[in-house]
């Protein structure tokens, strides 16, 4: 009976200890997580409506997405260029493409896995679109629809982490 | 005996008990000799204990020999078993070994909780906390195979930023989820919109800018 009483009050006591102790366990997995900089690299693919659908060597890293019913109004799909940016955080990078569109990264911080950029695409003066997002490091994020000559253009970005 | 005194009486019991010394014991005989009262009081004494004893042993008769034996063997046992106990309670037992027997049945769920104290520190600690209020992010997690390197023949040779690095990157590792999730979005022109593309690689984030009239109208419209 004393040890039914004793038990949960026992048992509860030690909740704190276990708390405290597993806090101190994993704060250096945390500590090694921390990410301070990152590398990015940006596609510039321009789908056209014209072509037979193939999906060059080159965008194979794209093709699920290329694929896509979202991307099946364009029947030919080229990349452009790719340029890699490094970026600190603080630091932020910038890219001007072929197409003339500037596009600006800056690594906000890292939250566990993930990173939390900011990405500005501009073309000429004006920004097309501002964006703040977060995103598993050597995720994909495109950024598509512009205006081309010969279609549109989409800005693959895709970054990752590093200390 | 109801004709012989109280003391008289005392003494006979005493008599018939074997309590009297040898002076009483001779007083009480002469006693015995010349009252007949307390001589059949004394009489009396001796039926009424042999009516006893024959009863016992009439009972004792009717038991069987064999439950004497469960009997004495009960008490044999219950000999030895008390030994034991004896000698085990005269053992002495450290401090440590008595404590460590007191706390013992609190073992179990001491461990209960310790294990449920760092299962939930570690879910703390290692949770994304954009996972579970993301409407971008799904619940399903997708690897997706590294990123290829670019072409040569694609790359631009010249970049005119100072900011862009000539170093190469190396293909990342696959994502877990590659889902991007939105936190701020501004469209400089006319509209846009958040888009998704699920494969088995994971799922893609796809921001649509609309400058012109061609593209398609989405339920995520911003």
């Amino acid at each position: 009976m004393v040890y039914r009483l004793l038990a949960p009050i026992f048992a509860s006591s030690l909740m704190p200890v276990g708390l405290t102790v597993a806090a101190l366990v994993l704060a250096p997995v945390e500590a090694r997580a921390e990410v301070t900089s990152a590398e990015c690299q940006i596609h510039a693919v321009l789908a056209t409506k014209s072509g037979d659908g193939t999906i060059p060597a080159d965008l194979g890293f794209l093709a699920e997405q290329l694929r896509d019913d979202q991307f099946a109004a364009f029947k030919g799909f080229r990349l452009l260029e790719s340029k890699s940016l490094k970026l600190n955080i603080g630091e932020p990078g910038s890219a001007t493409m072929k197409s003339g569109h500037q596009l600006k990264l800056s690594l906000l911080g890292a939250e566990a896995s993930k990173l939390r950029l900011h990405a500005t695409l501009a073309s000429g003066e004006k920004v097309l679109v501002d964006t703040d997002y977060k995103i598993e490091s050597s995720g994909i994020l495109l950024i598509g629809g512009v205006r081309h000559p010969d279609g549109k253009i989409f800005f693959a970005i895709q970054c990752r982490g590093g200390s | 005996m109801s004709r012989v005194n109280q003391g008289t009486s005392e003494k006979i019991q005493a008599l018939f008990d074997g309590e009297l010394s040898a002076e009483e014991r001779r007083e009480m005989e002469a006693l015995l000799a010349d009252d007949a009262d307390a001589n059949a009081s004394f009489e009396e004494l001796g039926l009424l204990r042999q009516a006893i004893v024959g009863t016992l042993e009439a009972e004792a008769a009717a038991v069987p020999e064999a439950r004497f034996e469960q009997i004495w063997d009960e008490v044999e046992r219950t000999i030895v078993r008390d030994a034991r106990l004896q000698e085990a309670a005269d053992v002495n037992v450290s401090i440590w070994s008595r404590m460590a027997a007191f706390f013992k049945p609190l073992w179990a769920p001491t461990v209960a909780v310790a294990g449920v104290a760092a299962a939930v520190a570690i879910f703390v600690a290692t949770s994304d906390d954009g996972a579970a209020d993301d409407a971008n992010t799904p619940a399903v997690v997708a690897s997706k195979e590294p990123m290829p390197a670019p072409q040569e023949s694609a790359v631009l040779p010249a970049a005119p930023a100072e900011e862009i690095v000539a170093a190469k990157v190396e293909a990342g590792e696959p994502a877990s989820n590659n889902e991007a999730e939105i936190q701020r979005i501004e469209f400089g022109g006319k509209s846009g919109r958040i888009d998704r593309i699920e494969g088995k690689q994971g799922i893609t984030t796809v921001i649509w800018i609309s400058d012109d009239d061609e593209t398609t109208d989405s339920e995520r419209s911003l």
